[in-house]
C-alpha cells in the first residue's frame, strides 16, 4: 500500500493529478457538463499512459468535478449536477447574505473530508464493503429510496402538503419515456424524443436556473446584482473552524456517502440529500437549514464526495460498475488488460493502491485550489444582473442541448423552467420535485422488480421478511415519526410566537392592562 | 365564481389563494396522468398508476385546504413586473425558435447583446461598448470550451 502512495507522490503523477483536478473543476462548474462526460473524453488520452497514470488523471477529474458542481449551486442557485441539489438549499442563501466565499470554502473543505474518508474505505475496506452491497436486492433498494423520500419533510419549504405533492410530481415526471421495467413508452404524448425520458440535468437546470433568471429580472430595479460580496479577512480559517466544531456532521455525512456510494445505481445525488436531511435532523440549529447554514453545505458536499469515491469500491472489488464514471474507469481497466474484481487486488495491488491514494490526494488538491479560487469566484455575484442574466441563459441552453444534441431538450428546459417559476410563486419548492426526479428510476426498479418476485414468494416474504429490509423499514418509520414530532413542535412554537406578537402589539396599543 | 360560492383564486389585485392555485395546477398533471394511463396494463404502468392516484389524493387535499383555510400569496409586485416576466419568456422562446434558423453562433450574440442593453439600468454608448465586449468574450470562451475543448457540437442553423 505504501508503494502506491509513493508512486502517487512522484512529480509526474502529481502533475497528472493537478491537471485532472483543474479539468474537473472547469467541467463541474458548467451546468450540463458532467464528470462522466469529461472522464469519457479523457479515455483516448489514457491509451498512451501507464494504467495507474490513466486512473490518476480520471480520479482527479472525478474528484474536481464533484467539488465544482457546488460552485454554480452556491453562486447562482443552479446545481452543476444532481449531486449538488442539496448544496444549493443553503449555498445560495449564504450568497445572498454576502457569504459566497464562506460557502465555497465550506464546499471544498467538505470535499476534502468526503474524498479522504471515501478513499480510506476504498484502500482499507473495499472487499467487505463490496460484499455488503451484494446483499442489497430490489426490495432493499425500494426501502432505501422510501427512506430517502422522507427527506421531503426537510426540504418541503413552508407547506408540507405542497412538498409531498412536488415530490410525487417529480416521481411522475421521472416516469416519462420508456419504462425501466417492462419497456412500455409512457407519457410521451406522441413526442418521439421524449422516449428517452426527461434528462435529469436538463430538468435540474429548468427547476433551478430558469426560475432564478426570472427572479433576477424581477429584482433588477431593487437589486442590481445577484448577491453581495463581503471581503472577510480569514474567511477560510473561520469557515473551517466552524465546520470542525461539529465533527459529527462531517463524519456522519461521510459514512452516509460511503454506504450509499457502494450501492450500484444510487450514488452521490441520493447520498447528498440523505446526508443533508440527517444533518438538519440532528442539528441544534435546524431552523437555520435552508436559510444559509454552512453545516448544510458541508453535509451535502461531504456526502457526495465520499459517495463518489466509494462508488469505485464495487467496481474494483467485484467488477460491478455502480456509477457512470465507474463504468468509464471499467473501460479504461479493460483497455489496459486488467479485469476488475477480487483478483485485481491480489495481482495488481500497486495499481489499485495508487488509484486509491490519488483519490485522497485529489481531495487535498481540490481543497487547495478551491480555497485559492473562492475569493475570485465569490466576486461573480457582484456582476450586474443585466450581464449575468443573458450569460446564464446562454449557458443553460448550451448545457441542455449538449447532452443529446437536440433542441427538444432546450424546449423541455423552457417548459420546466416556466412551470417551476409559477409553482414557486404559489409555494412549491424545487427541492422535492428534484428529489422525485432523482429517486424515481431507482424506486420504480425496486418496487416493480419486488412485485415480480412477490408473485413467486409472496409479498410479505419479499417486502418485509428480509433482515436488511426490516432495518430500513425501522429507519423509515423512525424518520416519519421524528418528522411528525418536529413539524408539530415547530407548528406549536410558531403559533405561540404569533400569539405573543399579538399580545405585545395589543399591549403596546394600550388594549391590555399590563397587570 | 363568487356567486357560485367558489372562492376566486385571484383576490385583490395579485394576491392569490395559493392552495387553490396549487390544487388546480396539480389537477392538470393528474388529468394528463389519467389520459396517459387510459387502457394501459402491465408492469411498466404499476408505478405511474400509484403516483397518479397519490397525486389525485394530494390534489384533493390542496383544493380542500384552498376552500377551508387558504393561504394567500402575492404573485407579482406590480403589473409592470408581470409584463417584464411575460416579455422575457416570449424573448427566450423566440430565441429558441431562432437557433435552428440562424444557428447558435449567430442568434446567441444578437439576443445576449440586446438583452444586456435592455436590462441595464444605465443607457448610453458606454453600456453598448461594454455589452459588445462581454458578449464577444463570452462567445469566444464558449467556443473554445465546448467546440474546441470538449468537442460538444452546438445547435447549427441554415446560416451557420
Amino acid at each position: 500500500m505504501l508503494e502506491g502512495l509513493l508512486l502517487a507522490l512522484t512529480p509526474y503523477y502529481l502533475f497528472l493529478l493537478i491537471a485532472g483536478v483543474l479539468g474537473g473543476i472547469i467541467v463541474g462548474a458548467l451546468p450540463g457538463l458532467t464528470a462522466t462526460m469529461a472522464t469519457a473524453l479523457m479515455v483516448p488520452f489514457t491509451f498512451a499512459l501507464e494504467p495507474a497514470a490513466g486512473l490518476v488523471i480520471l480520479g482527479g477529474i472525478y474528484v474536481g468535478a464533484m467539488y465544482a458542481d457546488a460552485i454554480p449551486a452556491v453562486l447562482i442557485n443552479t446545481p452543476g449536477t444532481a449531486a449538488a441539489v442539496a448544496t444549493a438549499f443553503d449555498g445560495y442563501p449564504l450568497t445572498k447574505k454576502g457569504m459566497a466565499q464562506h460557502a465555497l470554502i465550506a464546499a471544498c473543505f467538505a470535499s476534502l473530508v468526503g474524498a479522504t474518508i471515501g478513499a480510506m474505505f476504498l484502500l482499507l475496506l473495499a472487499p467487505p464493503m463490496a460484499a455488503l452491497s451484494l446483499r442489497f436486492g430490489p426490495p432493499e433498494y425500494f426501502w432505501v429510496t422510501v427512506f430517502a423520500i422522507t427527506i421531503i419533510a426537510s426540504i418541503a419549504g413552508e407547506s408540507f402538503l405542497k412538498g409531498v405533492a412536488g415530490g410525487v410530481l417529480g416521481l411522475l415526471l421521472s416516469t416519462v419515456g420508456v419504462g425501466v421495467v417492462g419497456g412500455a413508452t409512457r407519457f410521451t404524448f406522441g413526442i418521439m424524443p421524449l422516449q428517452a425520458g426527461l434528462q435529469l440535468i436538463v430538468a435540474l437546470i429548468g427547476l433551478f436556473a430558469f426560475p432564478q433568471l426570472i427572479r433576477m429580472l424581477e429584482e433588477r430595479f431593487t437589486r442590481n446584482v445577484a448577491g453581495e460580496y463581503v471581503n472577510v479577512p480569514h474567511a477560510a480559517r473561520d469557515t473551517i473552524l466552524t465546520l470542525i466544531r461539529r465533527p459529527l456532521n462531517l463524519i456522519r455525512s461521510s459514512l452516509i456517502g460511503v454506504f450509499i456510494g457502494i450501492l450500484p445505481g444510487a450514488g452521490p445525488p441520493v447520498a447528498s440529500l440523505v446526508a443533508y436531511n440527517e444533518a438538519k435532523r440532528w442539528s441544534k440549529d435546524s431552523h437555520e437549514f435552508g436559510h444559509g447554514s454552512l453545516h448544510g453545505v458541508a453535509a451535502s458536499e461531504t456526502a457526495n464526495n465520499s459517495s463518489a469515491t466509494a462508488s469505485i469500491i464495487p467496481l474494483l472489488a467485484l467488477g460491478i460498475p455502480g456509477a457512470p464514471v465507474a463504468a468509464v474507469i471499467y473501460g479504461v481497466l479493460l483497455i489496459h488488460g486488467l479485469r476488475p474484481g477480487a483478483q485485481l487486488y491480489a495481482t495488481q495491488g500497486a495499481i489499485v493502491h495508487t488509484f486509491g491514494w490519488s483519490l485522497l490526494l485529489a481531495g487535498i488538491v481540490t481543497f487547495l485550489l478551491g480555497t485559492l479560487l473562492s475569493r475570485p469566484l465569490g466576486r461573480i455575484v457582484q456582476i450586474p444582473n443585466a450581464v449575468l442574466v443573458p450569460i446564464i441563459l446562454l449557458l443553460a441552453i448550451v448545457g441542455s442541448f449538449a447532452l443529446r444534441n437536440t433542441m427538444v431538450d432546450v424546449y423541455v428546459l423552457f417548459g420546466i423552467g416556466v412551470g417551476a417559476y409559477l409553482l414557486g410563486k404559489i409555494g412549491f419548492h424545487p427541492g422535492p420535485i428534484a428529489l422525485g426526479l432523482i429517486l424515481g428510476p431507482i424506486v420504480e426498479g425496486g418496487l416493480v422488480t419486488s412485485f415480480a418476485l412477490s408473485r413467486a414468494k409472496g409479498w410479505y416474504e419479499v417486502f418485509f421478511n428480509r433482515p436488511l429490509s426490516q432495518v430500513l423499514i425501522a429507519m423509515t418509520i423512525a424518520s416519519i415519526v421524528w418528522t411528525i414530532y418536529t413539524r408539530a413542535a415547530d407548528f406549536r412554537r410558531r403559533n405561540n410566537d404569533a400569539a405573543d406578537d399579538i399580545v405585545t402589539e395589543v399591549r403596546a396599543a394600550g388594549g391590555i392592562d399590563n397587570g | 365564481m363568487a356567486e357560485l360560492g367558489i372562492p376566486n383564486p385571484v383576490v385583490r389585485g395579485e394576491r392569490v389563494n395559493s392552495d387553490l392555485a396549487s390544487g388546480l395546477s396539480m389537477l392538470v398533471f393528474v388529468v394528463l396522468g389519467f389520459i396517459g394511463l387510459r387502457g394501459r396494463t402491465g408492469d411498466s404502468w404499476i408505478f405511474p398508476r400509484v403516483l397518479v392516484w397519490t397525486l389525485l389524493i394530494l390534489t384533493i387535499g390542496l383544493l380542500a385546504k384552498g376552500f377551508i383555510r387558504a393561504e394567500r400569496v402575492e404573485m407579482f409586485a406590480s403589473r409592470g413586473v408581470l409584463r417584464d416576466v411575460i416579455l422575457f419568456c416570449i424573448v427566450v422562446l423566440g430565441f429558441m425558435r431562432l437557433i435552428p434558423q440562424f444557428g447558435y453562433w449567430v442568434a446567441s450574440p444578437v439576443v445576449a447583446f440586446g438583452m444586456m442593453i435592455v436590462l441595464s439600468p444605465e443607457k448610453g454608448r458606454r453600456v453598448i461598448i461594454r455589452s459588445a465586449i462581454i458578449v464577444t468574450a463570452t462567445m469566444v470562451l464558449l467556443y473554445l470550451l465546448f467546440n474546441r475543448g470538449f468537442g460538444v457540437p452546438l445547435p447549427r442553423g441554415t446560416f451557420w
